[in-house]
């Protein structure tokens, strides 16, 4: 919860006074190419390519895709068809050529996967429920457990590496409902996914409530670093008194992905913009003008790469052990 | 080579001894006449500060001896004078019978019978005074200005809070920066380019609330001597300007002081003999937000069921004195200052349900400086006197953010607590000794040097996550240094002729710091020509350096803003500044008129780079930020009625100033953003009667540059939560102009038996000024530009009570 909320009233004594006016200022303006694209390792390259336009042009709201630009792209300086499949460590640069909006070019080195090293899982169940205690009720069992995740990243040496984490959960009973469902991932507790933060934003309370997962390896180069995951209140619940050890399969993965730096610097301008509190500063002119981060020769756009690796966690024996034992 | 010179300078000297002067003046102050003489004669007066009181002097000799000039001054008044040695030593005649008599029947302060027995004893105090006594015609410096705390009280302000700060932005060269705010950009320079000095002590924090108000209360302050463009050699460390601040000593000749309240702070200042060597000074001022806030709270919260909130904002800063004379020879001083803003904000809910989400949000900053020292002026011989300093000086931020909050439910309480806190802190300990030498009628040698041990600690953030069992701690940033600092100086202000004059100096620094040596040499030198009584022109060469700089991501005057010195590859900052000026001054002294060129060269300056927020945290503070060189240029015009019942000045200032960095702009030169081409400043002191005076404030600038980004592209959309929207689109740095700036500020001040109100209309026609350009979508829903307009017309009042 930003300290500005607060802070905000006291200097609004002074900017409730204040008013605002439109205006269309006279600056000499002229539209550039966009161009946006996250390649992913082993998958067809997709291009965006848009156009720049005045923020206050009446016609604003209208699609700003060019029909006349001819895209070109290039994998490790090789013209390549759109069914080329990009690899680990290809160069890909993209080039868009428009008659009405000149040339737009970028270029990215699709990073290399970096394998996940040591898991280690800690469940611990915090409330249980199971058929034998309430036999009225339609329902094997219902647990409520924590998930402590202590997964290693091993960074390659060499090489700037960022990163970003992702999970999502798996189970389902006979019918197709979910037994499985993740309650909160507490950000919290791991202090790398802060790292972008500094004083300023930390004093004001913007460290708090934020879902930022991406993380560069500045602080473990070549290292091995263990991130801390807590996933809390999470649930397994089956509708039925039947036990079958089928229903029991269930699950997390866990995905670390090597993006581009292009990707890493476009999410932490964003979360400046949209979390932090320079962002707001500079809309009443009380701090420099943020610009929207771009890789590309025109200033317009994001071509992003990444590569991923998946972990599953399998839940079966944990909650299997945990039926029988209670 | 030596011996050349030494003769010259006797035979300039034996010139200067022929003690012929030529004065012109029509009721004029007798100070300003007197230091007419004393440029002429290079002869000082000593007298007690009581003894000329309000005295006036009408004069009109050419080339006649002292003795017949101090005859015809004084042949009036109950003050007879002796010339012994370099001293004209001015005192009471006796009669003491009729003074007696004078002052029962006085509503002046009376005037005591014994202190024709006093006087003389006082009549080789060691004070300290401004070096800015005389008018600018008859000194070697450019650009200096001496500012009294009554001319200070005259300039109207926002609120009515009497500003040292927003005195000087009124003075050409000088840019105010942020609309309302305490900033000051002198000659093209940043904010942290100003050297504010409080007794010969640096002070770090110089503002109050974001910088809405100083730290220097203007109750507390005996005079101010500001140098923007040829610096005297004592003065060194910053790039653009120096603000010596001198306090008031408390009066010998019994107790008086003053209790002011108005619509933002109160203040209260006392000062008065402790014995009979000893006074004291006490000035206490202290904001009342807090004390307004604490009724409007209240009802906020009682009008909610759920939710309490937390405020609470104020500041303060206390002057302390305590002025102690041993000897005809040696005066020594204990003084503190101490400033302190602190805020609390925060909110929680009121009760904690018995399922659901509880929350308790605090968070507590505190920022200011804390001065301690001790001097001692002392008369060496009546040729030198001295001015030791040992002084520590201590800048704090603190802030501390402690968020609770639980997730209660029928299967038990999820808890999470976080706490972070920072500390910005840096501690001096220094000790200074300044000579004031004068081995002749023509030359005034000052020297002296200081020693400074730093401790920075500029940021050191903790972080404490507890969620449920789990907790994790976490240290950012935690560089502290220790840096050595020594300086030595030496500066001559040598009256070569009647005509000619010469200020010249040289300022050696060293500042150690992390393994790593930086020195700086800066020369210093002003030359004056006079070619008539009336006329003078300059030329000055001034280098500065600069070993810390003041990071801020913000125009606001924040607890954030970190002091941070000169580490790893970046280099000292300096500038190489040339002048050129012109003065002219009426027979009567009582108009003056100047002009002053100025080119300056700025070199390593610090600023954070394009897109700097992309860099961590966790890295050096240095990863952030670049380096480049600025330039600024421009002429100041000047115009002053100096004395009558209308006082003032008109001022025009032409000026440019831009930068260049590397890692800004593409490399490409780009101005500043206080790129002010066109400044008018008009300051009116209208004495109405005895009771009633009008003070007004006229400022008209060209507005400010700012970024503005007019175009926008589409965002990506990669499938996060970080998608979507429009972006806007890079362009040059400060690229536009905002609308010329305009604002007229009035205040009037009327006195009675026991003291005075004073009114104040701040914006006193409600011109709201643009400070910036937002995106934004209007009520239609359609993008837009708009202009952000803050500060309307603001009253002010505020009744200061005299006793």
């Amino acid at each position: 919860m930003a300290i500005l909320r607060y802070i905000i009233p006291i200097l609004s004594v002074f900017l409730l006074t204040g008013c605002y006016e439109d205006f269309n200022p006279e600056i000499d303006t002229k539209p550039v190419l966009c161009l946006n694209s996250l390649i992913t390792a082993g998958e067809p390259i997709e291009v965006k390519v848009t156009h720049t336009w005045m923020f206050n042009d009446e016609k604003s709201e209208r699609n700003h895709d060019v029909k006349d630009a001819v895209v070109t792209i290039l994998a490790n300086e090789r013209i390549v068809g759109s069914d080329y499949l990009p690899k680990e460590g290809d160069k890909i640069r993209i080039v868009a050529e428009s008659p009405t909006y000149g040339t737009a070019m970028a270029e990215v080195i699709v990073p290399l996967a970096t394998p996940i090293g040591k898991v280690k899982v800690t469940p611990s169940v915090t409330n249980i429920w199971k058929r034998d205690d309430m036999p009225n009720y339609e329902m094997l069992a219902d647990i409520t457990f924590n998930l402590n995740i202590e997964m290693d990243v091993n960074d390659p040496a060499g090489t700037d590496n960022y990163y970003h984490f992702g999970y999502n959960w798996f189970g389902s009973d006979t019918d197709g409902s979910p037994t499985l469902s993740i309650g909160q991932f507490e950000y919290n507790s791991e202090p790398i996914f802060k790292e972008h933060i500094g004083v300023f934003e930390t004093v004001m309370g913007n460290d708090e409530d934020t879902q930022f997962v991406f993380f560069s390896d500045r602080q473990f180069s070549g290292k091995t670093y263990t991130l801390h995951l807590n996933f809390s209140n999470n649930s397994f619940h089956v509708n039925s008194q039947e036990y079958d050890e089928s229903r029991l399969e269930c699950g997390v993965n866990l995905y670390l992905t090597t993006v581009s730096k292009s990707y890493y610097n476009w999410a932490v301008y964003k979360w400046n913009v949209d979390e932090g509190i320079t962002g707001d500063l500079s809309d009443i002119g009380l701090a420099e003008s943020k610009w929207g981060y771009s890789n590309v020769s025109t200033g317009a756009g994001v071509v992003a790469a990444q590569s991923s690796v998946k972990y599953t966690i399998d839940l079966k024996e944990f909650l299997k052990t945990t039926l029988n034992n209670k | 080579m030596k011996l050349f010179v030494l003769s010259l300078m006797l035979c300039f000297s034996a010139v200067c001894m022929a003690q012929n002067v030529t004065i012109r003046a029509v009721n004029q102050p007798a100070s300003v006449v007197f230091r007419s003489i004393v440029e002429q004669t290079g002869k000082n007066f000593v007298y007690s500060s009581e003894l000329l009181k309000d005295m006036r002097v009408s004069i009109n000799v050419k080339n006649k001896p002292l003795k017949q000039a101090l005859s015809i001054i004084f042949k009036d008044s109950d003050i007879e004078y002796e010339i012994k040695g370099r001293n004209i030593i001015l005192k009471r005649k006796p009669k003491p019978e009729k003074r007696v008599n004078k002052s029962v029947v006085s509503t002046e302060r009376p005037i005591i019978p014994k202190q024709n027995a006093v006087v003389p004893k006082m009549l080789e105090e060691v004070v300290v005074v401004s070096r800015l006594e005389a008018p600018a015609v008859e000194t070697a410096e450019i650009g200096a200005k001496k500012l009294t705390a009554q001319e200070i009280i005259n300039t109207p302000v926002l609120f009515g809070e009497s500003d040292v700060i927003k005195a000087l932005q009124m003075q050409p060269g000088v840019s105010e920066g942020q609309e309302g705010m305490a900033g000051m950009h002198v000659h093209g320079g940043n904010a942290d380019e100003n050297l504010y000095m409080l007794d010969n002590v640096p002070l770090y924090q110089v503002n109050h609330f974001a910088g809405l108000f100083s730290a220097f209360n203007a109750e507390a302050i005996r005079y101010i001597d500001f140098f923007k463009s040829s610096i005297p050699a004592k003065y060194d460390g910053r790039l653009s300007s120096y603000l010596d601040v001198r306090t008031k000593s408390g009066s010998p000749e019994g107790h008086h002081g003053s209790f002011r309240l108005g619509l933002t702070s109160g203040a209260f200042n006392i000062d008065g003999p402790i014995g009979r060597k000893t006074t004291y000074s006490v000035a206490l001022r202290r904001s009342w937000f807090d004390v307004l806030s604490i009724p409007m709270l209240a009802l906020v919260n009682s009008s909610s069921d759920d939710e309490k909130i937390r405020f609470r904002y104020a500041f303060m800063d206390l002057n302390a004195k305590v002025t102690h004379r041993f000897s005809n020879k040696a005066t020594g001083f204990i003084s503190v200052y101490f400033g302190n803003d602190v805020l609390k904000t925060g909110s929680c809910d009121k009760h904690v349900p018995e399922s659901g989400w509880y929350d308790d949000d605090k968070c507590d900053l505190h920022w200011g400086n804390l001065v301690a020292q001790t001097g001692l002026n002392y008369r060496i011989n009546p040729l030198i006197s001295a001015e030791f300093t040992a002084a520590y000086t201590r800048y704090f931020s603190g802030m501390k953010h402690d968020w609770l909050s639980k997730e209660i439910s029928s299967s038990g309480t999820t808890e999470s607590h976080s706490i972070s806190k920072t500390n910005n802190n840096i501690n001096d300990w220094i000790f200074r000794a300044d000579f004031d030498w004068r081995p002749n009628d023509a030359n005034r040698v000052r020297f002296g040097g200081n020693y400074i041990l730093h401790s920075f600690l500029p940021a050191r953030t903790d972080r404490n996550y507890t969620v449920g069992t789990t907790q994790t701690l976490t240290r950012d940033s935690t560089w502290a240094y220790t840096a050595n600092e020594a300086n030595i100086y030496i500066e001559d202000d040598w009256r070569i002729s009647e005509k000619f004059r010469m200020n010249a100096g040289l300022h050696l620094s060293l500042f150690n710091i992390d393994g790593k040596t930086n020195y700086g040499v800066d020369p210093r030198l002003s030359f004056s020509y006079r070619p008539s009584e009336n006329w003078a022109v300059k030329a000055a060469y001034a280098r500065t350096n600069q070993y810390v700089h003041q990071l801020s991501q913000t125009y606001l005057s924040l607890p954030t803003d970190q002091w941070v010195p000169i580490t790893g590859k970046f280099k000292p900052q300096n500038a190489d500044k040339v002048s050129l000026g012109a003065y002219w001054q009426s027979d009567n002294k009582m108009f003056a008129a100047s002009v002053e060129g100025y080119y300056k060269v700025m070199r390593n300056l610090v600023d954070y780079r394009d897109e700097y927020y992309l860099q961590p945290p966790t890295e050096m503070w240095n990863a952030q930020l670049c380096s480049g060189k600025g330039t600024a240029k421009g002429i100041d015009f000047k115009i002053e009625k100096l004395y009558g019942k209308l006082t003032g000045h008109i001022s025009y200032s032409l000026a440019w100033s831009d930068r260049t960095f590397p890692d800004k702009n593409g490399g490409l030169t780009f101005p500043a953003r206080f790129d002010n081409r066109h400044t008018i400043n008009i300051l009116l002191n209208w004495n109405i009667s005895d009771k009633v005076s009008l003070n007004a404030a006229w400022t008209g600038h060209s507005g400010n540059r700012f970024t503005l980004l007019p175009q926008v592209w589409e965002s990506p959309d990669f499938g996060t939560i970080y998608s979507g929207d429009e972006s806007p689109l890079k362009t040059r740095l400060n690229n536009y102009q905002l609308p010329f700036y305009h604002r007229l500020d009035l205040s009037c001040t009327v006195r009675n038996k026991r003291g005075y109100w004073t009114f104040g209309l701040f914006n006193a026609y409600c011109h709201m000024n643009t400070v910036a350009i937002r995106r934004t979508h209007n009520n239609a829903n359609r993008p837009v530009f708009q202009k952000v307009k803050l500060l309307p017309i603001i009253p002010s009042i505020s009744y200061t009570w005299q006793f």
